[in-house]
């Protein structure tokens, strides 16, 4: 118990910690008195400038790391797989094709692409499932299916931004994420609809543990396990759309932070699901304090640097696989 | 429980039952009987819901089984599945507690009945001590008991069991028997169960239904229906069965 504490304690401390870093850093510095203070009053100029720009790109880190691993969290109960992650089957690339479709075509309904990008994702969603199932999911056909599903999408998001290289500074970047420009507007965007999705996700946490056990067994305790499947993966697609329309892809978060919380607090999913939401949440303000400082004024995409750290990741994921679950 | 002129095949459309018919006596051990393929286990499916079948029904207190709300049929028939699998990390005591599933309402927590069936249950399969125990440090044969646990606390008449001795040694095979045994006479459960070990079968049963290629050879109560002949056409096995005063019938196969 008092190791799941520790944990929840540390993420939450270290996640304040480097909030507040994040904020008083970059190519513009303040302390922390004059930004508290600036934040207040409004007349500082750095801290307005600060206020305009960085602030939405850390709450925007924020929100997506959390909306991703939570996803992962959940597509993972789903598929009852440690591998399954919104970025790997490619519900996040669905989800991210749709957002630029939508982008191209009608620019005016901006506020409506997290809705767009939930078709998108669940589609994708939809084709993994489908072509992977056969009397329970496979790990490995699931991963492969996965990039097949993935690399369809990716290419068709490219297709579309090179027939249109011009109005690509608009949308978003097809494999890469930046969280550079990105305004208030993007921010009221992943607050309502991430909020909504991390609500839900807190809703079925029951749901979820009970999806640990075989389908089987489930049904003969009067549980309706498809129903549960389905709402559950609704709101895990909902979260990874959300998280790309607004800061893009970025691959590895639902991987990383679920397996490092079923270490930390265990498998039951009421501690798990919110545990890997402010884990997440912290892991990309991380990623993305880092590019923007560390080769400053260069900056490296988040995602760029989580793909570097959730490469290897994976690997060592699949090398271990057989243990985890216990099977 | 009424078994009426079953027929079922998966996908491939080949028959796995035909027309089986016969009733499960209450308050008794029937166990089914057979060699691998034959259908046994498919019977056990349909007879938990868990297979629909093409032709007939199965009539469980006056309904057929796929009339009944899940959570209903929940609350009259538990069953043991031969392959289980739960978070490594999950106590003893939680897994059971998902017996209790089918009682529970929507957002509620449980009640002191369920503390208390879910006490019984772990005493009554002798793992009370054991509860906080997560699943992946008991044995074999523990996490058996653990799983026949979480069907008792889903206080049910009916307990179908499906290879529960299947991967374990001797002496926790006849640990789950005796188990059975004392669940059926004490507590009154009429129990259902797959088995591969026709000694043990005919010493624990009732009643025995042997199987071939999906249709029933013979039912009925071991001593009447256990034959040289019987195991000859049912497994193609030569076999000696002797009377003993002290164990009872028991069967020795001799050759093929």
């Amino acid at each position: 118990m008092t190791k799941k504490l520790l944990s929840f304690i540390a993420v939450t401390i270290l996640l304040l910690f480097v909030s507040l870093y994040s904020m008083i850093t970059g190519s513009i510095e303040v302390g922390m008195g004059e930004l508290i203070a600036g934040l207040f009053t409004g007349i500082n100029e750095n801290v307005e400038i600060i206020k305009d720009l960085r602030l939405p790109r850390i709450i925007i880190a924020l929100f997506a790391g959390a909306c991703l691993s939570v996803s992962g969290v959940l597509l993972q109960a789903v598929m009852r797989n440690p591998l399954a992650e919104p970025g790997i089957i490619g519900v996040a690339s669905g989800a991210g094709f749709a957002s630029i479709l939508m982008i191209t075509f009608f620019p005016t309904l901006f506020f409506y692409t997290p809705l767009f990008s939930f078709f998108g994702g669940a589609v994708a969603f939809l084709l993994v499932y489908m072509f992977a199932w056969k009397s329970g999911l496979d790990p490995l056909r699931m991963i492969l299916i996965g990039v097949a599903v993935n690399a369809i999408f990716t290419g068709l998001s490219q297709l579309l931004s090179s027939m249109n290289a011009s109005s690509m500074m608009s949308g978003i970047s097809v494999t890469t994420s930046t969280l550079t420009m990105k305004t208030w507007n993007d921010v009221q965007i992943i607050l309502l609809y991430g909020s909504i999705g991390l609500l839900l996700s807190l809703l079925v946490y029951s749901w979820c543990n009970h999806l640990g056990l075989r389908d089987k067994t489930l049904r003969n305790l009067g549980f309706q396990v498809n129903r549960a499947r389905l709402v559950i993966s609704l709101i895990a697609v909902l979260l990874a759309s959300v998280a790309t329309a607004v800061a893009g892809m970025f691959a590895f978060v639902g991987l990383i932070i679920p397996h490092i919380g079923r270490i930390l607090v265990g498998n039951d999913h009421k501690l798990l699901i919110p545990f890997s939401a402010i884990a997440g949440a912290l892991l990309v303000l991380v990623a993305d304090t880092i590019g923007r400082t560390i080769l400053s004024p260069i900056e490296i995409p988040a995602s760029i640097i989580m793909a570097v750290i959730g490469g290897p990741f994976l690997i060592f994921l699949l090398r271990k696989s057989d243990r985890i679950y216990g099977n | 429980m009424e078994i009426k002129d079953i027929t079922f095949a998966y996908q491939d459309n080949i028959k796995r039952l035909h027309n089986i018919a016969a009733e499960i006596a209450i308050g008794k051990i029937t166990t089914i009987l057979g060699p691998n393929g034959s259908g046994k286990s498919t019977l056990l499916g349909v007879l938990t819901n868990n297979l629909a079948p093409q032709q007939g029904s199965v009539i469980l207190e006056g309904k057929t089984i796929d009339k009944y709300k899940p959570k209903e049929l929940a609350k009259k028939l538990g069953v043991v599945h031969q392959q289980n699998s739960a978070p490594h990390d999950m106590t003893v005591e939680k897994l059971v507690y998902y017996g209790r599933l089918p009682h529970k309402k929507p957002f509620n927590q449980h009640g002191e009945e369920d503390d208390a069936k879910v006490k019984w249950a772990l005493e009554r399969v002798g793992l009370y001590e054991r509860r906080h125990t997560p699943m992946d440090a008991l044995s074999g044969g523990q996490q058996q008991r653990v799983w026949i646990a979480m069907a008792l606390a889903q206080d049910t008449p009916y307990l179908f069991l499906d290879e529960p001795t299947s991967n374990l040694d001797i002496f926790y095979q006849y640990e789950i028997m005796e188990l059975v045994k004392e669940l059926c006479e004490e507590e009154n459960l009429t129990i259902v169960m797959v088995l591969h070990d026709i000694n043990q079968a005919i010493q624990y049963s009732h009643e025995i239904i042997t199987m071939k290629d999906g249709e029933i050879i013979a039912h009925g109560v071991p001593e009447e229906i256990i034959t040289v002949q019987l195991m000859q056409e049912v497994y193609n096995v030569n076999v000696v069965i002797k009377q003993d005063p002290e164990l009872g019938m028991y069967m020795v196969p001799i050759g093929i």
